[in-house]
């Protein structure tokens, strides 16, 4: 039930984190984790494809919550993309929208980081 | 010499014995006590429901809350403004286990004080959200779908604040009805206030509305999920039947679409039925 895995990966300045799975209560520790190493790292400007993430709990959409004030403070952003429309609903009924840069795809996301750093 | 070598050997590994007993009595002692703590607070969360019904002239009212394993966060709760408004909340805070409880407790604490203060839902949103930004950790949040019903009339004025959006059933249809707004804890005063939007619906007698939480619509079989179909169909249309009828009705779709396994997070349904009855 609680399979959930990150893939990272790099596009020019921007890093890329691909969600899998599941993420509730019980895997949120992982994405935590990813957040916490990048920001270590001052790696903020950041993209999440959700292609593959089958499901998202108010518990996974809080770890988005616990980093972005670092994020943005920093000049960077966390851009959301290729979320499915059952995931998209979740964020869409909790005012997300209103707070992040929800992306078609990746490559739309990433044309938003190019853009605002010229 | 050889014979010591054996008896030293025997002792150490009796020692080795002892001490890894001791270890795991030791763990089962902490793994108890975690048990207790936990058990202790389902039952503190239990008793921050309300423990009956309004009984209010005019609107039948019917209500469940059932958790599942673990500590969750939804909640549900009555407030009587006058002898013919009453409110009605249904809220889930974010996360799971004691910290969930926690919050729970505060939205319960808000919820009794503020509510008496103000007469429009959209108005109790912006200044709960004000009061619960100011001690939520910043990846917590609240969400709440909150009514206020004129049992003479059956106005009833609805604010969305994150949380799944209402059902309303009438005679001859349902739909769902979803003003806009953003979860509690979210954004600062302005911005939140300005996502706000309140709603007022006219229910004709014998209209219900129902509210829940996502452990209804997002109860699986697989990689299935229950959905907002499934609920409305299961709802029915206000053809005569009782509140508890109606949330039964939904229970037993809910049940036979899960296959009876035990569901996965906490459930919510509240059904309130105007009656339309004036006195």
């Amino acid at each position: 039930m609680s399979d959930f895995t990150i893939a990272q990966r790099e596009r020019e300045n921007v890093q890329v984190l691909e969600l899998k799975g599941y993420l509730d209560a019980h895997t949120a520790p992982k994405l935590e984790e990813a957040f916490q190493s990048l920001l270590n790292a001052q790696r903020y400007n950041i993209i999440i494809n959700c292609r593959d993430l089958s499901y998202i709990s108010s518990a996974g959409l809080g770890v988005f919550m616990a980093y972005i004030e670092d994020v943005r403070k920093n000049k960077g952003d966390i851009k959301l993309s290729n979320m499915s429309a059952k995931v998209y609903n979740v964020f869409d009924l909790l005012g997300f929208p209103l707070l992040y840069e929800i992306t078609k795809d990746e490559q739309e996301a990433f044309n938003k980081f190019a853009g605002s750093a010229r | 010499m050889k014979d010591d070598v054996e008896l030293l050997s025997t002792f150490a590994d009796q020692a080795t014995v002892a001490i890894e007993n001791s270890r795991l009595i030791k763990k089962s002692i902490e793994r108890e006590r975690l048990v207790q703590e936990m058990t202790l607070a389902q039952e503190m969360q239990r008793k921050l429901l309300p423990q009956g019904l309004p009984a209010v002239r005019g609107v039948d009212i019917d209500a469940i809350s059932t958790p599942a394993f673990e500590v969750g966060g939804d909640y549900y709760d009555f407030v009587e403004l006058s002898e013919t408004t009453i409110g009605v909340i249904v809220g889930d805070v974010s996360g799971k286990g004691i910290p969930a409880a926690f919050y729970m407790s505060e939205v319960k604490g808000i919820f009794q004080s503020l509510s008496a203060l103000y007469a429009s839902p959209r108005d109790f949103m912006v200044r709960a959200n004000a009061v619960l930004s100011a001690s939520i950790d910043k990846h917590s949040f609240v969400s709440l779908l909150y009514g206020i019903l004129d049992v003479r009339t059956g106005r009833f004025q609805i604010a969305r604040a994150g949380h799944c959006p209402l059902l309303h059933v009438g005679r001859s249809d349902s739909a769902y009805l979803r003003p806009d707004g953003m979860g509690l804890g979210l954004a600062e005063d302005d911005f939140f206030s300005d996502t706000i939007e309140e709603h007022t619906l006219q229910l004709a007698p014998g209209d219900a509305c129902v509210f829940y939480t996502d452990g209804v619509t997002e109860a699986h079989r697989n990689s299935d999920e229950f959905g907002y179909e499934r609920l409305r169909a299961a709802a029915g249309l206000a053809d005569g039947k009782s509140a508890a009828r109606m949330k039964e009705d939904i229970l037993r779709a809910v049940d036979a679409f899960i296959e009876n396994e035990s569901p996965h997070d906490d459930m919510t349904l509240v059904v309130v039925k105007w009656l339309g009855l004036t006195a």
